[in-house]
């Protein structure tokens, strides 16, 4: 009997966590949708527009796109950090050290969390 | 209320305690069981010197408790010297009988009748012998007798052989040759109300214009005539009576159990004197069983039933040592004998120790709920032709043991339908195991039964079915056959069946065997398939008439022990000459089966040459050898595995999907799944395609496949996991700042 309802109190709590993980992720996901962060200067910062893509690799129509990772580093090609910045289409990086070129790509995110190769490259020497 | 149902139950209570009452009778003597639902209960061995217990009324027990019943336990009337065994001078008057002498029975080789090794012989041509006998024998009043004597002549029609009580007209006698050898005759007495006394006179006639040759008599007596151990039923509702010495008492004996003991046929040695009687009135429902019966005398039986309706036999020894009858057409050495067949009994688990001619016959009647004979270990030694270990029509036969036990004996084994012609249809042996063989033992043809033993035969049967038999027939001298059909005496036969049956004949010496004997089989009358033939000899034997359209399909054609050689398994016989009457016309060997290659050209070889023709081959004679590719019953499935893509891969875009797939005959089609959905068909190596990816979403999907074989025989890979993955193609960036 004890072992049955220290059974059911499980199941309770874990049932709990589970509903209230679902609503934290909604919750979370519409916020990165709506609320686009807008620096305060443009010093120590740089902004990055980019088109979004309509195809998958397989040239089947993109239909699941979730987001973009921005990759930059201070060397061509050399991508030390990286940031997933939402289904958005610009956005800018804070921090960053003023006198240090930047260079910069970015990548899209489909549902199944497959990344897209990196696109063209750009840079900014920040002020 | 309460009480009314109360006095209800307590009434009916009362009426199941008074139907409880049980007679319970204890008896020491023999004697009439006149009481309706009585256990009689035998309190010591007993015997009379006729007939012992009659039972006339309904549901009565006879318990024999362990005890012995000997009926027709007389002292006898001995013929001084009727077996001829001393010299002639003593006891017999031979100035009548110049050609007379005394002789060794050589002429019953190695059979000995009764007893001893000499009989009584007559050269002839001869003159009209007399041979009376010096002393008298004393028959008591109001009793019934039978004079009987064993002869054998086959030297001439015009002789006539008797014994008789002389002064008067009652005479056993054989007239003419005894075409089957050696011959018992009788003749029945009753005497009047004062004993009579008469010497035994024994003449031979008719034999002056014969040609040289021998007849002889042996076993002259006198003996006691129809008593039974236990009669069951009423006594005179047929005339003459079956037994000899009952009173009037007349009552049905219906449901009667006789059980545990022995009933043992005493010194008496009368003859058509049987252990236990059932009359028709009381046929229905009886139990015998754990009963050892012994019976000796001329036609008697274990036990003669006039039918036998949802009755039992079971867990009975018998031991039937008759030596003599007058007909084996008739069946009067079978030990257990049902005279108009009946329906639903059930014999089973009996033990046979010997018999003369036959344990069972018993057909079921047209129509009615078969018999079963099961489970019964016979042993049987057969002393006349056609003794079958069980002849049935309409029955269940199945998971008995037949053979013909240790030392000098022959025997047969099943008879299946055909007791009387157009007979009880549907009979089926099965599963029974049957050993036979043919000895130099046999009184009636002085040697070799006529045409041998038959493991089982097939004879005047429609819808007869013999599967699952194991025979084997085993010739030493004369021949023996495993299996026989016949089913020449119905000339509608048909629809038998006879499959998947091991029929093994094996001969040795001159004597001859086959597998399967075919006598007179016509369009439609049987089907022989799946069998197992084994021989030395012959697998297939033509013989007594032709086989017409008979087609073998499926069986295995098997030698074994030693072969004759040259080596010819098939053939016709026939004993006409020029040939007449006996060929074959367009039997078919489809689908053969050889135990290995040798048998293989033994069979092709033989066949082929059958239409040619060989010595005993008659030349009309026309085989046809149809050796078509065995279809064996396909029962293994293929196997199938997914060699492409690779379990556990990413795969994307158009990918190519393929199994290896193989069947020990063949793979008729390989099919396709993705997610449990048919999304292909291959029916030709390689089974592979390419399948686009595009039409299905991203992620984790599961692809299986299905083997299949001609036979529909069906086999599914394991799954195999792959991840369809698109990826974005890459954004753009169009400005930093």
């Amino acid at each position: 009997m004890e072992s049955k309802i220290l059974l059911n109190i499980a199941l309770a709590v874990t049932l709990i966590s589970f509903l209230q993980g679902c609503r934290s992720t909604e919750v979370s996901s519409l916020s990165s949708m709506d609320d686009v962060p807008v620096p305060a200067s443009t010093q120590g910062t740089a902004t990055i527009e980019w088109s979004a893509p309509t195809l998958n690799d397989d040239e089947s129509a993109l239909t699941d796109l979730t987001g973009y990772k921005i990759h930059y580093g201070t060397s061509p090609g050399g991508y030390s950090a990286s940031l997933d910045v939402g289904n958005v289409n610009r956005y800018t990086i804070a921090n960053l050290e003023p006198g240090i070129t930047y260079y910069f790509t970015v990548s899209a995110i489909n549902s199944t969390n497959d990344e897209s190769p990196v696109s063209n490259e750009v840079n900014k020497r920040v002020e | 209320m309460y009480l009314i149902r109360k006095t209800l139950l307590f009434t009916i209570g009362l009426l199941n305690l008074y139907e409880g009452i049980a007679w319970a009778l204890p008896i020491s003597e023999c004697g009439y069981l006149t009481q309706a639902s009585a256990t009689y209960t035998l309190q010591n061995d007993v015997s009379s010197s006729g007939t012992c217990f009659t039972l006339v009324a309904p549901d009565i027990v006879l318990d024999l408790n362990g005890h012995t019943i000997t009926y027709d336990n007389g002292e006898g009337l001995t013929i001084p010297n009727g077996s001829f065994e001393s010299e002639l001078s003593t006891a017999w008057d031979t100035g009548s009988a110049p050609n007379t002498t005394r002789s060794a029975g050589s002429f019953i080789n190695p059979v000995s009748v009764y007893d001893g090794d000499y009989a009584l012989k007559v050269l002839t041509p001869s003159l009209d012998q007399v041979v009376t006998s010096v002393g008298q024998i004393t028959l008591a009043p109001n009793k019934t007798y039978s004079l009987s004597a064993m002869v054998y002549n086959q030297v001439s029609d015009s002789i006539t052989v008797a014994v008789q009580f002389n002064g008067t007209s009652v005479k056993a006698a054989q007239v003419g040759k005894t075409v089957r050898g050696f011959h018992y005759i009788n003749a029945t007495y009753t005497t009047g109300a004062s004993t009579e006394t008469y010497a035994i006179r024994i003449t031979v006639t008719g034999a002056g214009a014969a040609p040289n040759g021998s007849i002889y008599i042996d076993d002259v007596r006198v003996q006691g005539h129809r008593y039974a151990g236990i009669m069951i039923g009423p006594l005179n509702w047929r005339s003459p009576p079956r037994v000899s010495d009952g009173t009037s008492q007349y009552g049905a004996a219906p449901r009667a159990v006789i059980k545990n003991g022995k009933i043992v046929q005493g010194s008496g040695l009368s003859q058509q004197s049987h252990g236990l009687i059932v009359e028709d009135q009381s046929a229905t429902g009886f139990e015998l069983s754990g009963l050892e019966i012994t019976t000796k005398g001329a036609n008697s039986r274990a036990i003669l039933l006039h039918s036998a309706k949802n009755a039992q036999v079971h867990d009975n020894i018998f031991n039937h040592a008759v030596l003599t009858i007058t007909s084996r057409d008739n069946y009067d050495g079978a030990s257990v004998f049902a005279e108009s067949g009946g329906y639903g009994t059930q014999f089973y688990s009996n033990t046979v120790a010997s018999g003369v001619q036959t344990w069972l016959y018993a057909r079921t009647n047209p129509g009615a709920a078969p018999h079963e004979i099961h489970h019964n270990d016979i042993t049987l030694q057969t002393r006349v032709t056609n003794g079958f270990a069980i002849v049935s029509a309409g029955s269940k036969i199945f998971n008995n043991f037949i053979h013909c036990g240790t030392g000098n004996n022959s025997c047969r084994g099943i008879w299946a339908g055909g007791i009387t012609g157009a007979d009880t249809p549907g009979t089926k042996v099965y599963n029974n195991t049957v050993e036979v063989q043919q000895l130099p033992r046999n009184q009636e043809y002085n040697g070799c039964e006529a045409f041998g033993a038959y493991g089982i035969q097939m004879q005047g049967t429609n819808d007869a079915e013999v599967y699952g038999n194991v025979v084997t027939a085993y010739a030493d001298l004369c021949e023996a056959h495993a299996f026989r059909v016949n089913p020449d005496n119905l000339p509608t036969a048909a629809n038998n069946l006879v499959h998947d049956n091991t029929f093994r004949a094996i001969a040795n010496g001159a004597a001859r065997a086959s597998s399967v004997k075919l006598s007179k089989v016509a369009p439609g009358a049987v089907d022989i398939s799946s069998n197992t033939m084994i021989t030395n000899r012959r697998w297939i034997y033509v013989n007594e008439g032709t086989v017409d359209s008979l087609t073998l399909t499926g069986n295995t054609w098997q030698t074994a022990g030693v072969l004759d050689e040259p080596f010819h398994p098939f053939e016709v016989y026939t004993w006409d000459t020029p040939p007449a009457h006996t060929y074959v016309i367009n039997m078919v060997f489809r689908n053969n089966r050889y135990a290995n290659a040798a048998d293989e050209a033994r069979f092709k070889a033989d066949v082929y040459r059958s239409t040619i023709g060989w010595p005993n081959i008659e030349p009309n004679s026309n085989y046809v050898l149809v050796d078509e590719p065995i279809t064996l019953p396909d029962s293994t499935p293929p196997s199938v595995s997914i060699s492409s893509p690779v379990a556990g891969s990413i795969v994307k875009g158009s990918t190519p999907v393929s199994a290896t797939a193989s069947d020990d005959i063949a793979v008729a089609r390989v099919e396709f799944y993705l997610d449990g959905v048919l999304i292909k068909t291959a029916t030709v190596a390689p089974y592979s395609f390419n399948w686009n990816t595009l039409s299905t979403g991203s992620g984790m999907h599961v692809f299986s496949a299905k083997a299949y074989d001609e036979a529909g025989n069906v086999t599914t890979s394991n799954p195999i996991s792959v991840h369809f993955r698109r990826i974005p193609k890459s954004p753009v960036i169009t400005g930093v700042r």
